[in-house]
């Protein structure tokens, strides 16, 4: 030991949770004999004003410069512990947390057992913390514009949002013009407003706004920087090439139809009148619902979760089609009142405002719900005969019956599924955000932080995230807008500090760290012949470290020393914890 | 399905089958599923599937299906609705069905009936003995025919539909406990009691039931109009009270719309408690009249009465709400074939 180290343990009951599975008592107890520990105590909820009080109490009286919180999940609390040592002026990072909740009283349901792992689990954190050095916080300034990719519904919105407060966007569409998939939408479930008097006024608010500048027909390569500091070089439709500087990226590059025609049983672009929900959105569009021979349907059938909620497309659900497909019927009714509408579903989804109502009304309009098993027996569409007097005949075994059916049908709607952009993959790597299995991108987290991404100053709004009505993509678009304009008007960002940091004296220039790092936050300088971390971009998550041959690179606050420690303080029992 | 809807109300498109009717129903069980089964099938246009169902007539709408129905579909009137539907299909001659769409042809035909009582009064020179004894050969006569052409045949159509249609295989010995439960539940409906809450309107109907049985038998095979006899006499008066009091009381729950079953009537339904009510209370006054001598001044009071009799006899019975009397017994007894066949099955299949 170099210098003597004053140790404050806390030892949380959170009421029950912990206490009724930990001998909370006894593990203060027995911690409270190791090195270094100067004081180690026992209390209801840490967490709670007194709780925190006590500690900055405890820090000044018996002149503490490290504290360990046994505990919650540090996800929930390490930030308030933190904040405490800053009051009682402390460097926050002289501060550790042991999870004796979710790891252990939780999770187990032996009391020795589970109190002897709480020992453990508190005597590596004491272990550890004797090695936890002092870091200073980083800002960096933000730019103020913001680059939104996608110009639907979603991408539109946060536009206004933000270049209504004053604010440059930069709006970047694929396409030649704004809108999106609801520019082909005809009416919008539940209250039937027309998408057109959704959609026009806002387009027209965004072409006039001067903050907001559109570029049409351009694709996003590769966005360099970090929050508060992005740039990309972009070639418009026009062949010129412009360079965009900017704080914040908002993703909403939205998502595009399932092609029904790789399922077999439904016949797509075999059958001329079995046509995707979009193509019929189109009918409804121009007023004219009618067969490939120019005739009236006299039976229409609506079959739902094509693509979707099967095991061999899509697993998920893309949760608009239900509600779309009764729009349909209710648009059908009212356009051909003697047609018959068959909706063959494997279940209806009508949750949200005004769902289940519409759906309730809809059913009573002499539409007939019929019932397939989506897992295991999709219906078979085949060509009828001329004595059947209808176009194809959709064969299934209905559930709510169990007859074994025949439906008439000149026309079959498929609900085709929603799925990522072919392009999905391309844009997650130039922004630097992650996907889920069926590449759509993943939130910071999926109940908390919704529509950021685990990099800093990238959200993801609307349908790139996941299948999405327009009222969802609004609002996570203007939630994203909030978020942003929030830290524009701080003008300045916190960064991690527990970055990675190289020794130029050791690095051998081997850029093995170059190639592994997820966040392209390390760079080679020729020049020095080493490589040199961009602590901006720098997450903290160590891969550099854990490769670096040389042990040249360290990472902050997760030191070898400090995770060395802190397993041979699990590893020995606490009773006869070793000094290290 | 649209042809459904002028037999009651057509609110059974808005069923989505959460089963809620069928899981509170009391009666409801193992092989015998409704009404959500009975729903569907309705919805799908099945129509030979409902109309070798047994299971509508198994149902003494207690109205706990419509209650719990999360979506106002209205399952117990739907049973209702398919049990008009069934007598209308069971009626060799159509015209059940016919009375049952058009309120009209209903009335047409009771005006028919009315017209040829008072012709017949007319050609008799309303003399009261006269036409006493005829109206009293009539109706002997009226109930034999109505049996022997319309019921009979009409049963027959019954079994055939929900027994041999249907392809119920039951064991032979399950035909003779059959007939055991068709006298029961003929006379006592005591299923009724297997609903929930449902003793006093059991006790209302066993009532009623017992009074029309009695009035008809002292009317027409004790002459009661005709006799002497002090015992048949007091006798006829308490069974011709019951049948009016108790028809005035379901009359009154009609209107009142307090249970769940009386919230939507028919015009047949009207009728059929309506003429209850007449035949009794007509039938009361005539002897009244007879015993304070007051007939011979007052012989419309008879007329009325044989015309109230004669629309009953030849029209409400044969095509009407009266045949549920068979035809819910029967329903019991069918219901037990087919529970039986369906043991055979499964033992087979064991």
């Amino acid at each position: 030991m170099e210098e003597e180290k004053r140790i404050g343990v806390y030892v949380c009951w959170c009421g029950t949770n912990i206490a009724k599975m930990v001998d909370v008592v006894d593990v203060a107890k027995e911690i409270g004999k190791l090195p270094n520990v100067v004081i180690a105590k026992d209390y209801k909820y840490m967490c709670s004003d007194p709780g925190q009080e006590l500690i900055i109490k405890d820090i000044k009286e018996h002149n503490l410069d490290r504290v360990v919180v046994s505990a919650c999940s540090p996800r929930i609390h390490e930030l308030t512990f933190r904040k405490a040592l800053q009051n009682a002026g402390l460097n926050p990072y002289m501060f550790e947390m042991a999870n004796i909740r979710e790891q252990v009283s939780w999770v187990h349901t032996d009391r020795g057992e589970a109190t002897r792992k709480a020992k453990s689990l508190v005597a590596a954190a004491v272990n550890r913390i004797t090695w936890h050095e002092s870091l200073d916080k980083r800002t960096v300034d933000i730019n103020p514009a913001t680059m939104i990719i996608g110009g639907g519904i979603a991408g539109i919105s946060a536009a206004l949002e933000i270049g209504n407060s004053g604010r440059k966007i930069f709006l970047i569409e694929k396409e030649n013009k704004l809108g999106g998939h609801l520019a082909g939408v005809d009416l919008t479930f539940p209250y039937m407003y027309s998408a057109d008097q959704i959609l026009k006024p806002l387009i027209k608010q965004v072409t006039n706004n001067p903050n907001i500048e559109v570029f049409l027909n351009t694709q996003i390569d590769e966005v360099f920087g970090y929050v508060g500091n992005f740039e990309t070089k972009i070639t418009p439709g026009d062949g010129k090439e412009v360079e965009l500087k900017f704080g914040n990226v908002i993703v909403a590059s939205g998502l595009k139809p399932y092609d029904p025609g790789g399922i077999e049983n439904y016949g797509y672009g075999k059958l001329p009148n079995v046509i995707t929900s979009l193509e019929f959105e189109q009918m409804l569009k121009k007023g004219k619902i009618v067969t490939k021979e120019g005739a009236e349907p006299k039976n229409v059938a609506i079959i739902h979760c094509v693509g979707s909620r099967n095991k061999d497309y899509h697993e998920y659900c893309s949760r608009i089609c239900c509600m779309t497909a009764l729009k349909f019927s209710n648009q059908l009714r009212s356009a051909l009142p003697d047609t018959n509408i068959f909706e063959c579903y494997a279940d209806i989804r009508s949750f949200g405002k005004g769902c289940e109502e519409f759906y309730a009304q809809t059913s009573r309009k002499d539409i007939m719900f019929l019932m397939f098993d989506q897992k295991n027996d999709l219906p078979r569409i085949r060509k009828a005969e001329t004595m059947d007097e209808c176009d194809m005949l959709i064969e299934f075994n209905e559930l709510l019956s169990g007859e074994d059916i025949e439906v008439p049908a000149d026309m079959v709607v498929l609900m085709v599924a929603l799925e990522a952009q072919e392009n999905a993959r391309d844009i997650a790597h130039a922004v630097g955000v992650s996907m889920c299995g069926n590449e759509f991108y993943i939130e910071r987290h999926p109940k908390l932080d919704p529509v950021a991404t685990t990099t800093d100053g990238v959200y993801v709004v609307g349908g790139c995230q996941s299948p999405k009505d327009i009222p969802d993509s609004i609002s996570q678009a203007r939630a994203a807008a909030a978020r942003i304009l929030a830290t524009i008007n701080i003008g300045q960002v916190e960064v991690e500090v527990t970055t990675a940091v190289v020794n130029e004296d050791i690095c051998c220039g081997c850029q093995t760290c170059v190639n592994v790092c997820p966040y392209t936050a390390i760079s080679f300088d020729e020049e020095k012949g080493v490589s040199v971390v961009n602590e901006v971009l720098c997450k903290g998550c160590g891969t550099c470290g854990s490769t670096c041959p040389t042990g040249a690179i360290r990472s902050r606050h997760f030191t070898d020393k400090q995770i060395l420690s802190q397993i041979e303080g699990l590893m020995s029992t606490s009773i006869e914890l070793q000094e290290v | 399905m649209k042809e459904m809807s002028q037999y009651g109300m057509g609110t059974w498109n808005a069923c989505f089958h959460c089963g809620n009717c069928t899981a509170v129903c009391s009666l409801t069980e193992e092989g015998i599923l409704f009404p959500r089964k009975e729903i569907r099938a309705l919805q799908m246009g099945l129509e030979d599937k409902l109309a070798t169902s047994v299971e509508p007539w198994l149902c003494y709408y207690c109205g706990d299906c419509t209650e719990t129905c999360p979506r106002d579909a209205n399952p117990g009137e739907l049973m209702m609705s398919v049990r008009r539907w069934l007598t209308a299909k069971y009626d060799w001659t159509g015209l059940a069905g016919l009375f049952y769409k058009s309120l009209s042809a209903l009335i047409i035909a009771f005006v028919l009936v009315a017209i040829g009582i008072v012709a017949m009064g007319f050609v008799k020179d309303f003399n009261s003995e006269a036409v006493m004894y005829f109206g009293h050969i009539l109706e002997f006569y009226l109930i034999l025919t109505v049996f022997t052409i319309i019921l009979i045949p009409n049963i027959l159509r019954m079994f055939y539909f929900t027994v041999i249609k249907a392809k119920v295989n039951a064991p032979f010995g399950s035909y003779i406990a059959a007939i055991g439960n068709l006298i029961t539940h003929m006379f006592t409906q005591v299923k009724t009691l297997k609903c929930d809450k449902q003793t006093v309107r059991w006790l209302e109907h066993f009532l009623l039931v017992m009074g029309y049985l009695g009035l008809l038998v002292i009317t027409v095979f004790l002459d009661w109009f005709g006799t002497e006899n002090q015992i048949i006499i007091y006798m006829g008066y308490i069974t011709g009270g019951l049948v009016f009091v108790f028809t005035f009381l379901l009359m009154i729950s009609r209107l009142s719309k307090a249970r769940e079953l009386n919230k939507y009537s028919q015009p047949t339904d009207w009728f059929f408690i309506i003429w209850l009510f007449l035949m009794g209370f007509t039938a009361f006054l005539v002897r009244l009249f007879i015993d304070i001598d007051l007939l011979n001044d007052h012989f419309w009071i008879y007329m009325v009465h044989l015309i109230v009799v004669s629309q009953w006899g030849m029209l409400l019975v044969p095509f009407g709400k009266w045949t549920h009397f068979l035809y819910r017994s029967f329903a019991v007894s069918f219901a037990n074939l087919k529970k039986a066949a369906l043991i055979k099955k499964l033992a087979t299949a064991a």
